[in-house]
């Protein structure tokens, strides 16, 4: 039987310690060690990412995408939303230009905040609350992942608790292993709007007599920028719009020898912390059209500073040929405060002031929020709220692998068992403000306006069968999932607890998958995966968690020099939810969901990878990702959810767009690359439905080239530059929370990396 | 090495990936279609006709009569603050002519206090004519720098200063005061105070003269592009939309502000805070207030909301809700004892008992505009609702 590459690599990865016991001399024992150091790192990466060597991209069930660290270093992004532009199937609905705060869709999953996903670093799940409140408020620094998978379809399953869109997972940077001996690297980048980037690490491991193999890694990043958003001075000197953000990471492996089993363990922990001077305050459209990066005075205290705890502690053991263990703890704890300007104190919306500024006393409200004029009356002052939320994730997953074979089949088993809890307390906090002099004066009045605490525990099995028949290669699973929800409200005046609700569910989430290989090159995909995105705590009983049955059916063509894919999905929903959130311009009822009911999203996604060579020593790559998507309501109704309002049958979801394209051409040489990135995002609609702000409203269409290109000195030194958004295009990208805001105007970006 | 010879125990394989097959097909939890609440569905007929017939009826039926009514009240008042100020020895009954003319003026502004939009906004006439809640004491401040002042008053210096000294509020404080050093009948300054009156009296009737020109088809013709939702209204829709949305900023303001806030958790609540503290013309104007709800759905027995629920988007029960919720208004503001002031209601527990009725009537009338109303009109109203307490 010809080995498959599937089968080689699981072969390299799973067969060093049956290895190591027949060795019986001493170059064996040193073979042994150096397979086993050049395996390790592979395993780290084999067990925390999606598409390991058990799952190639060529033969994966499901619609996939991996960007590699040699994609993501090209580009030098640290916008997780530019990083995943040339993904199709991937919505971004863009809100401060540098993607602090991401909202990532897949598949007609809503974007809001990237809730409706499961994010994950190193397989564990990332947002502050995965279950409470999955709104992707932390989101890493995507400059020092080494690995972006974005996995759609059955596999999503695997993830959870989010299965209708799917799950992107970022894979940092692992330990050396001893035979690489020791690795370091400082890359450095200056760029406009005083952009500055520095990010080192080093990792080195050693191998102790008798004890085994150690190794460490420390990294370190921090990116800040004065950002591109000009506050009115109204006289005086302009406030800071950027921010600051960094991260340090520690891993430490140890792998012990003399022991019966393969096995190791690595601790990981990390920092993160954020000041950045973001608002959800945006423009009238008159005022955009005139200077697109203005900012409104009475944004100009606006903050949000976080900082953010990781602690992971992870085992891998062999306990046979076929049969391994992994298993990771993990604490998160994530405490966030957005001090910013919320509404003027009165009813009126602050979308319907900025939407119609120049209607009855919208102009007055207008002259207040430019600073033209003093605040008159109370319902002048300015709301500014201290939305200070604190998290906490924390759980054990379990993760068994066992490959055997079955029916003349290689068979890939995994279950999964992880047991989590996570926690967001909301303490809302107000004061007033008065336009004085063209800027803010702090009034007081300060009252506490939310205080809550919302806790979900949640105990998530899955098992999931791959089988490889060669020509034919099947996947079915299961996840099952109970959840368990509280949600206690606190009185706002005296702290004691005044409410308290508790709910619970039980899912069953099944999916199946296949590909079946036509001709070396030519295979076709099916899939077939149940959705479910849980409800938060304290939800009303008629809120129905969002449910769907996921289709897709696709092409995959494979050689050496080119990879395309062409896969048709459609998720009929028998409930699609919404969720109130300032960041969607909700003011009432936070946190409350919304059901949509029945809902249709179908389309297309394509993809091609190829290159040709122009010279014999330079190479054209060309990428390309085409997304159509069509959605649709099933049922008339009205919500007072603010993207849809009420609805007709037939009505679109609002953020996302029929048509996107990406375009990626580049020319490549062994010590140089130069690339520009190509990205279409037709208009999209701001709300779905009549009777309800936005209502008719798009977001303008999108064309942005961004320029890349890097030159290798020497084997140490790497220099690189950038353009992002090559033509300064400057286009409505979403109205949402309050206004019109751009993306990033055009930046330019110059680095260097020395490796050593 | 034999990595992938090892032969798996069949016997529980296969159900289990059975199982999961099986699952995959169609098995797993409930997901049967979740239906929302379905809205009215509207007609087919012009939606834009008849709003359009609402904004003429309103026009004509509500706004251009209460704003040349306002105007007839502030040129009476002005008047008759001028004949008060001539007399040499003015006495009480003279004061309370003055007073009354006050009580007219105030009861014709609160008919018209909801409408936000056109001349009244210029200037910051609105304010000028009324600033309340006053949390800066911005009245009080304004008058006393009127009262100070060397230059002698008149209704242009008193409209270039303090909008908190121009207008309603700083005439209460001249014409109810309890004080008798500060009374218009004995203080030490009381020619001062006269002129005061009548500068602000005369400010006043400029004011509403302004508006009320600019209003009319013969003037400014602002009736003309609200009714035809042109100017800064993109269509008539827009200019339903922007009064509905005054019409639930007034119903929120009668609720918090007028009654809410000065019941406060309990007696003998916050009477200071209440919008006539020495005139007590609260309660009377949160009668006129909740009237004005009816005319302001009926455009006052013109075309109105009822008429376009009933006939055009066949709703007539949510006409009726509406009608309802208004009448229980006034019949929890009526139940009150008018011979009590302000004050006492709000310390008294069985009145205390009939001001929550109210506001749960208006809470009620709230919830019925936000959302019933607004789904069988298909409006957009960019409200935020919030219970103020």
């Amino acid at each position: 039987m010809e080995v498959s590459k599937l089968a080689l690599s699981l072969m390299l990865a799973c067969s060093c310690s049956t290895f190591a016991q027949e060795a019986t001399n001493a170059q064996e024992i040193q073979n042994q060690k150096k397979n086993n150091r050049t395996e390790t790192t592979k395993k780290q990466i084999e067990v925390i990412s999606i598409f390991g060597q058990r799952n190639e991209l060529e033969t994966a069930i499901g619609s996939a995408f991996v960007l590699n660290e040699e994609q993501l270093e090209l580009n030098e992004f640290d916008d997780i939303h530019r990083v995943l532009q040339s993904v199709p199937g991937v919505y971004i609905r863009e809100e401060d230009g540098y993607g602090l705060r991401p909202n990532i869709g897949l598949r007609g999953a809503t974007s809001e905040r990237s809730s409706k996903i499961a994010l994950m670093e190193d397989g564990v799940l990332i947002a502050p609350a995965a279950y409470a409140a999955p709104a992707a408020y932390y989101f890493p620094l995507i400059s020092r992942m080494t690995q972006v998978e974005i996995f759609k379809g059955p596999a999503a399953i695997k993830y959870g608790p989010n299965t209708v869109g799917g799950a992107i997972n970022m894979v940092s940077r692992s330990v050396v292993s001893v035979d690489d001996g020791r690795q370091a690297e400082v890359d450095l980048a200056y760029g406009e709007t005083n952009y500055q980037k520095a990010h080192g690490f080093y990792s080195e491991s050693y191998d102790i007599e008798d004890i085994g193999e150690l190794g460490f890694l420390l990294e370190g990043i921090t990116i800040k920028s004065d950002g591109f958003k000009e506050l009115d001075t109204n006289g005086e000197t302009s406030k800071d719009t950027g921010f600051d953000k960094s991260e340090v990471i520690f891993k430490a492996n140890y792998i012990p020898s003399n022991t019966e089993h393969y096995q190791f363990w690595q601790f990981k922990m990390g920092y993160g912390e954020e000041v950045s001077h973001e608002t959800y305050l945006g423009l009238t459209d008159a005022d955009f059209s005139q200077s697109p990066t203005r900012r409104y005075v009475a944004s100009e205290n606006d903050k949000m500073d976080w900082e953010h705890y990781q602690f992971q502690l992870s085992h891998y053991i062999e306990l046979s040929g076929d049969i391994s263990i992994y298993t990771q703890a993990y604490r998160r704890d994530f405490d966030r405060d957005w001090d910013r300007f919320n509404s003027f104190n009165t009813n009126r919306s602050m979308a319907t002031i900025l939407t119609s500024p120049d209607t009855g006393v919208n102009t007055l409200f207008m002259q207040v929020l430019k600073g033209e004029r003093d605040t008159l009356t109370s319902q002048e002052h300015l709301l500014f709220t201290l939305n200070d939320r604190k998290f906490y994730s924390q759980g054990i997953e379990s993760k068994l692998f066992w490959d055997t074979r079955w029916l003349d089949a290689n068979l890939a088993m995994d279950f999964g068992v992880r047991l989590h809890q996570d926690q967001v307390a909301r303490n809302h906090r107000q004061d007033e403000y008065a336009m004085q002099g063209g800027h803010l004066a702090l009034i007081g009045n300060r009252k506490i306006i939310t205080l809550n605490e919302d806790t979900a525990t949640a105990f998530a099995t899955y098992a999931n069968a791959n089988l490889d028949f060669g020509q034919l290669n099947l996947s079915a699973g299961v996840r099952v999932e109970y959840i368990e929800g509280e949600a206690i409200n606190f009185n706002l005046g005296t702290g004691i607890e005044e409410s308290r609700s508790t709910n619970d569910t039980t899912v069953v989430m099944p999916g199946f998958g296949a590909f079946y290989i036509i001709t070396e090159q030519l295979g076709v995909l099916f899939g077939v995966n149940k959705g479910y995105v849980p409800n938060s705590p304290g939800q009303d009983d008629s809120i129905d968690p969002e449910e769907s049955w996921n289709y897709e059916f696709g092409l995959r063509y494979s050689d050496t020099s080119t990879k395309a894919e062409l896969v048709g999905f459609y998720s009929d929903y028998a409930n699609l939810k919404g969720n109130c959130t300032f960041a969607n311009g909700c003011q009432e009822d936070l946190g409350q969901e919304f059901n949509g009911g029945e809902v249709e999203v179908y389309g297309v996604e394509a993809s091609l990878n190829t290159h040709f060579d122009i010279t014999d020593s330079i190479e054209m790559p060309i990428n390309i990702a085409y997304t159509f998507t069509q959605s649709e309501f099933q049922n008339n109704f009205h919500s007072n959810f603010s993207q849809w309002g009420t609805v007709t049958k037939g009505d679109e979801l609002p953020y996302l767009p029929e048509n996107q394209l990406s375009v990626e051409v580049a020319l490549t040489h062994e010590d140089w690359q130069v690339s520009l990135l190509f990205k279409y995002i037709e208009e999209m609609l701001e709300a779905a439905g009549t009777a309800t702000e936005l209502e008719g409203y798009y977001t303008d269409d999108i064309q942005q080239i961004d320029f890349s290109s890097w030159y290798q000195i020497n084997d140490s030194i790497r220099i690189y530059g950038k353009i992002d958004n090559l033509t300064d295009e400057a286009v409505i990208v979403s109205r949402r929370p309050f206004g019109a805001r751009s993306g990033k105007p055009r930046q330019a970006i110059v680095g260097i990396k020395y490796t050593f | 090495m034999s990595y992938f010879t090892k032969q798996a125990p069949v016997n529980i394989l296969t159900p289990i990936l059975l199982s999961f097959i099986l699952t995959a097909c169609g098995g797993g939890g409930s997901d049967s279609p979740t239906t929302p609440t379905t809205p009215t569905t509207p007609t087919t007929s012009t939606d834009d006709e008849q709003f359009g017939l609402w904004l003429t009826d309103l026009s004509n039926n509500f706004i251009l009569p209460s704003y040349q009514d306002l105007k007839t009240k502030a040129q009476a008042l002005s008047a008759q603050s001028t004949t008060f100020c001539a007399l040499n020895s003015a006495n009480n009954s003279d004061l309370h002519s003055l007073q009354q003319s006050w009580f007219d003026f105030n009861a014709s502004w609160q008919d018209i206090q909801w409408l936000k939009v056109g001349p009244v906004l210029e200037s910051s006439r609105n304010f000028r004519i009324e600033f309340w809640p006053d949390s800066n004491n911005a009245v009080e401040n304004g008058l006393n720098n009127l009262l100070l002042t060397a230059e002698p008053l008149t209704a242009d210096y008193v409209s270039s200063k303090n909008v908190g000294g121009q207008g309603i509020p700083a005439l209460e404080i001249l014409l109810f005061t309890d004080a008798v050093q500060d009374s218009l009948l004995a203080a030490s300054d009381k020619e001062k105070r006269c002129e005061a009156v009548q500068a602000i009296s005369e400010n006043l009737a400029n004011i509403t003269n302004d508006v009320n020109t600019e209003w009319q088809s013969s003037g400014g013709n602002y009736v003309a592009s609200l009714t035809a939702g042109t100017g800064e209204f993109t269509s008539k829709k827009d200019a339903v939309e922007e009064l509905i949305t005054n019409w639930l900023e007034q119903v929120e303001r009668v609720k918090d502000e007028k009654l809410l806030q000065p019941l406060a958790v309990n007696a003998p609540g916050i009477p200071t805070i209440a919008e006539f503290v020495l005139s007590d013309a609260s309660i009377a104007s949160v009668k006129i207030n909740a009237k004005t709800f009816n005319k302001l759905f009926t455009a006052n027995n013109g075309h109105g909301f009822d008429d376009i629920l009933t006939d055009h988007l066949d709703q007539p029960a949510i006409s009726t809700e509406i009608t309802t919720k208004i009448s229980a208004i006034s019949t929890a503001l009526n139940a009150l004892d008018s011979n009590m002031s302000y004050a006492e209601l709000l310390n008294d527990e069985t009145s205390r008992v009939q001001l929550t009725e109210a506001i749960q009537k208006i809470r009620e009338l709230r919830d019925v505009i936000t959302a019933d109303f607004i789904q069988a009109t298909d409006i957009n109203i960019g409200f935020n609702s919030n219970d103020g307490d």
